[in-house]
């Protein structure tokens, strides 16, 4: 980092120390009421892909044009990292899902000068758009490189842009943008219950790509709740649960369970003896 | 509104705030087209959500959706948790039918050939002389073909009546048929329809080539059982795949085994000999049905030691396979991709199909399940010409006895099929084309008349799932949108011809809606049917319970009719083994014009938008190029370019190309971009199946000296290199910043 841009930092995080006004994770702690978070199972995820597509589908996203993957500019909120393990013919692809972990302690919330990040008092680390100032200190500051800067306006051809969701703001050039859980599925959940004088049921509520996920290896839900799926798939399978760049101390709301490889031994020896 | 238009908009609101507000407020042409505001749909309120149950009935996928509308527009696709098939759940493909429908290249208006056949000259027509002039021609046609993609229900109905009154055959075309696995499918099974796969209670499957996590047959139904066979049960299910291009479901597995091309039949013999030898399924499974098919001394001769070189599978590997499979039961053996795409494709097909009778799984749960013979009122889903069929009319047609006309419809034979068959020439000898669909194809480009269908989501239709999913299940289709184009689906068009040229051979129907409810109160009898009908509507189709024919327990085989696989070449000239392959999100090419699945990253490459190699990084060493550089691929019969993408997981001497691109029409995302590999493959057949051995081609590789970034997702080490150039230019000289 130039030092100017150093000082930019220290200045904005002077600011958020002195001017803060929104309640942040400090203060709501997320242990007390509804904490949401999503159980991805490697062992059931495929990487077909069909996540980054709803995905796309239900938050408009902008078209990622040749160009602009070129550039490493491609917009997806959920993307499937492959890695490879060994080389033919015992070469081995792996498939991780990776969006926002909605961190307990995000990185991106302390740096963000103008609270455009924040953390919600339902677990979920929340982007305002007409906040951001295109600092880009939080996508700097997040080490899973899943905040998504918009270089350009984004343009649908007509008559394309009337496939746009209304519940979701398009963004504008100049600012930051990342997965929300499908916030506004959640606050549509929230109205629906409050309406009808009750709480969320379990279920009630699935972002786009848990949603699609054929294999179910997307599991969302509130990780407080003791009695959801996820909270007690991420207990029944602790001995295969973890969380990305777990040593960084970011607190992810995203649990991984990880993917079962019975030859694992069998070619761990054969790379010893190698 | 377009980039320009949107910045002039800006400049005038900052000069003149009342002129900037009336622009602001029109409505584009186009936008009143799609749904006026004036007058809103029935049931509509301004901002209301609507959801609509429908069938995405122009793809094989066999999936119900449902649509999402407000205010008239479709606004997101989500799987029908009642629909048997799906349950609720989506692939990347159908996802993406919205971006179809509001397609900005979408064709709009009925256009009619000026120049020559595939040159894409055409002037635009109204709807009405579009139809004067289709109704012209086909009155002077004595004969009619109808060639479509694979359709089922209804549709399929009108499509073979139709050509059949018209004195003519409906053909039906799908770029990588399903022939030889419904052959196998029949000779091992003795079964007419395509079994069911219990994946979801399987403790083993072992695949060969069979891609059914990504594009084979039912991917999503597949997808669904296969959460369940991980982590659904006590037992985790086992994967193995057997292939020489490593697959989505081959990165999946447990264990991946390359076997190289043509050789998995010889592979699933030497699996059955050990098992036989072992012991590892109870002798009552298999003696029977080997003693029939050739005994013990013609499986031994397929012993391990004895095939392990000639097959690139070590012995101590096929070994493991057969320990494995057998000894994780229930569990069951399949077969396609390249296995069933060599020239010897059926014997490999049948020889997979011999483990399911030896580990006796077959109708028991977690094996292979029977589905239920369709009912009579039911029109099955149209099986696939083959290959060698629809060639060899080809050649008829050529040679001079084309029939009078043919309609098109959502089939791309001209992009499909290799060039070698000469299939647009054969094409052109046909006096008068129709081709009727959403966006232009090259199949269209060589129509004489070419009418705009409406979308999936503008019409009636219905869908009969192949494979089932153990029950008799039909899948309706119906209008969500109101259409945004002055289309008319492939029936009504179909339909209005019939009567007006043949109405003593009419069905009764006027319209495709008549025609499905029609259908619908034939299989969905009883009680009052217009409450039914609602219902089938409101549940996207409907289903029950039926009983299922058992299957034969011998196969209608014998082990010495398996061949050696024969290639387009002896190797000498041609070294290297030419592996096409389709991506889960462009399949066959049919969605290249859809820029969200262009943009889809290839999940072994996560490469987008163009046409890539697979290549060995031996290879690569031995052929000096490197990822990114662009390569010239000869084969016997034709030649294109792509970008090398070292693969740790390609075998050495085979090369992995997807198929998709290379259209010369389809919109501003398909167009020139990256090259056909199907143009160049060797027209050789699946003996006895007739199926295009579409993994028989050997080919050459040639540097061309060029470089071309790949447009991946992964970022490798030296990837900034790549970019810095970009970096700079953020802000081009001209003061546009940022464009």
């Amino acid at each position: 980092m130039s030092s100017s841009a150093n000082e930019a930092a220290a200045r904005a995080s002077a600011v958020s120390e002195m001017g803060r006004t929104i309640p942040t994770d400090a203060e709501v702690p997320h242990s007390e009421g509804v904490r949401w978070g999503m159980v991805v199972d490697l062992d059931r995820c495929t990487g077909c892909q069909a996540c980054v597509v709803a995905c796309q589908a239900e938050n408009n996203i902008a078209l990622n044009e040749e160009q602009r993957v070129l550039e490493r500019r491609a917009k997806t909120w959920i993307r499937i990292e492959r890695y490879w393990e060994g080389e033919f013919p015992n070469a081995k692809a792996r498939f991780i899902p990776v969006l926002c972990q909605h961190c307990g302690n995000a990185p991106c919330e302390t740096v963000c000068p103008v609270w455009a990040t924040y953390h919600n008092r339902e677990g979920l680390n929340v982007q305002v758009y007409n906040r951001c100032i295109g600092t880009r200190f939080c996508a700097n500051g997040c080490p899973y490189s899943v905040r998504y800067f918009n270089f350009w306006n984004p343009e649908w051809p007509e008559p394309m842009n009337n496939q746009l969701n209304p519940d979701v703001t398009v963004r504008t050039k100049g600012i930051i943008e990342k997965c929300t859980f499908c916030v506004q599925r959640i606050n549509r959940a929230h109205v629906t219950a409050g309406t009808e004088g009750r709480e969320i049921r379990p279920g009630e509520v699935q972002p786009a790509c848990a949603q699609s996920c054929p294999t179910s290896a997307l599991v969302f839900a509130d990780l407080n709740n003791s009695e959801s799926y996820p909270a007690q798939l991420a207990e029944a399978e602790a001995d295969r649960s973890y969380t990305l760049l777990e040593h960084f101390g970011t607190d992810p709301g995203v649990i991984y369970l990880k993917k079962v490889d019975p030859h694992a031994e069998i070619h761990e020896d054969e790379h010893a003896h190698a | 509104m377009s980039g320009i238009a949107r910045r002039r908009f800006l400049i005038g609101s900052a000069a003149l705030a009342g002129g900037a507000t009336v622009v602001g407020c029109a409505a584009p042409e186009r936008e009143s087209q799609v749904q006026s505001f004036v007058l809103q749909p029935e049931l509509s309120l301004p901002g209301q959500e609507l959801w609509f149950a429908t069938t995405c009935a122009h793809s094989a996928c066999g999936n119900s959706v449902v649509v999402r509308t407000i205010d008239g527009r479709a606004k997101k696709v989500e799987g029908n948790p009642a629909f048997p098939v799906n349950q609720g759940k989506l692939n990347v493909r159908s996802q993406a039918g919205v971006q179809s429908l509001y397609h900005p290249d979408r064709l709009t208006v009925p256009k009619r050939r000026r120049g020559l056949r595939g040159a894409n000259e055409f002037e635009d027509l109204e709807w009405p002389a579009g139809l004067d002039l289709l109704t012209e021609k086909m009155s002077e046609a004595r004969s009619v073909v109808v060639i479509t993609g694979p359709i089922s229900g209804t549709r399929a109905r009108i499509a073979r009546d139709f050509a059949t009154a018209f004195g003519g055959e409906h053909v039906v075309y799908e770029t990588l048929e399903s022939t030889v696995w419904r052959k196998t499918v029949q000779d091992g099974l003795g079964a007419r329809r395509l079994p069911y796969l219990d994946i979801a209670n399987a403790h083993s499957i072992l695949s060969f080539g069979a891609d059914f996590l990504s594009t084979w047959l039912s991917p999503t139904q597949y997808g669904v059982g296969y959460g369940e066979f991980r982590q659904g049960h006590g037992e985790r299910g086992r994967l193995i795949q057997v292939e020489p291009r490593m697959s989505l479901t081959g990165a999946n597995a447990d264990s991946w085994v390359y076997v190289h091309p043509g050789q998995e039949g010889v592979l699933a013999l030497s699996i059955a000999q050990v098992i036989a030898a072992e012991g590892l399924a109870p002798p009552d499974n298999w003696f029977n049905v080997v003693s029939e098919i050739g005994g013990l001394d013609a499986l031994n001769a397929y012993a391990p030691d004895r095939v392990s070189e000639r097959i690139g599978v070590p012995v101590e590997r096929i070994q493991e396979i057969a320990r494995e499979f057998a000894g994780h039961q229930p569990g069951f053996a399949i077969a396609g991709g390249p296995a069933l795409a060599s020239t010897n494709g059926l014997d490999n097909g049948l020889a997979a199909m011999l483990l399911n009778h030896m580990v006796g799984s077959l109708g028991q749960p977690g094996g292979l399940l029977p589905n239920p013979e369709l009912r009579s009122t039911v029109t099955p889903p149209t099986e696939p010409t083959s290959f060698a069929d629809l060639a060899g009319r080809g050649n008829t047609w050529l040679e001079g006895e084309p029939p009078d006309a043919a309609i098109v419809f959502e089939a791309d034979p001209v992009y499909g099929m290799p060039e070698a068959t000469r299939f647009a020439d054969a094409l052109g000898k046909i006096p008068f084309v129709v081709g009727i669909g959403t966006i232009m194809s090259e199949t269209l480009g060589h129509a004489d008349l070419v009418l705009p269908s409406t979308h999936p989501f503008e019409e009636w239709g219905d869908y009969v799932p192949d494979p089932a999913p153990r029950q008799h299940v039909v899948g309706l289709q119906q209008p969500v949108v109101t259409p945004s184009i002055s289309g008319r689906s492939f029936g009504d068009i179909l339909l209005t011809l019939w009567h007006d040229l043949r109405p003593n051979l009419a069905p009764p129907w006027d319209t495709m809606r008549d025609a499905v409810r029609a259908s619908a109160a034939d299989v969905f009898r009883g009680g009052d049917f217009q409450e039914r009908w609602v219902e089938l509507l409101k549940n996207g189709g409907g289903w029950n319970d039926a009983g299922a024919p058992e299957f034969r327990s011998s196969l209608n085989w014998h082990i010495n009719l398996l061949a050696e696989p024969a290639f387009s070449d002896n190797g000498i000239e041609y070294p290297l083994h030419l592996i096409p392959f389709e991506g889960v999100a462009l399949g066959a090419g049919d969605e290249t014009a859809n820029p969200w699945l262009q943009a889809t990253p290839d999940p072994i490459s996560t490469a987008t938008w163009t046409t890539w190699v697979e290549m060995n990084p031996a290879t690569a060493v031995a052929l000096n190029v490197s990822r990114g550089d662009v390569v010239r691929i000869e084969t016997a019969h034709g030649e294109f370019e792509a970008g090398v993408y070292i693969s740790p997981a390609a075998a050495p001497g085979v090369l992995g190309v997807p198929i998709g691109q290379g259209h010369m029409f389809g919109g501003r995302w398909r167009e020139d971009r990256g090259s056909n590999v199907l143009a160049s493959l060797a027209p050789l057949t699946v003996a006895g199946a007739g199926g295009l051995a579409w993994a028989a081609t050997r080919a050459r590789v040639r540097p061309t000296g060029d470089y071309r970034q790949l447009p991946t997702i992964e970022v490798l080490p030296n990837a900034r290199n790549d970019v810095e150039e970009v970096i700079v230019q953020v802000t081009n000289g001209n003061g546009d910043h940022h464009k």
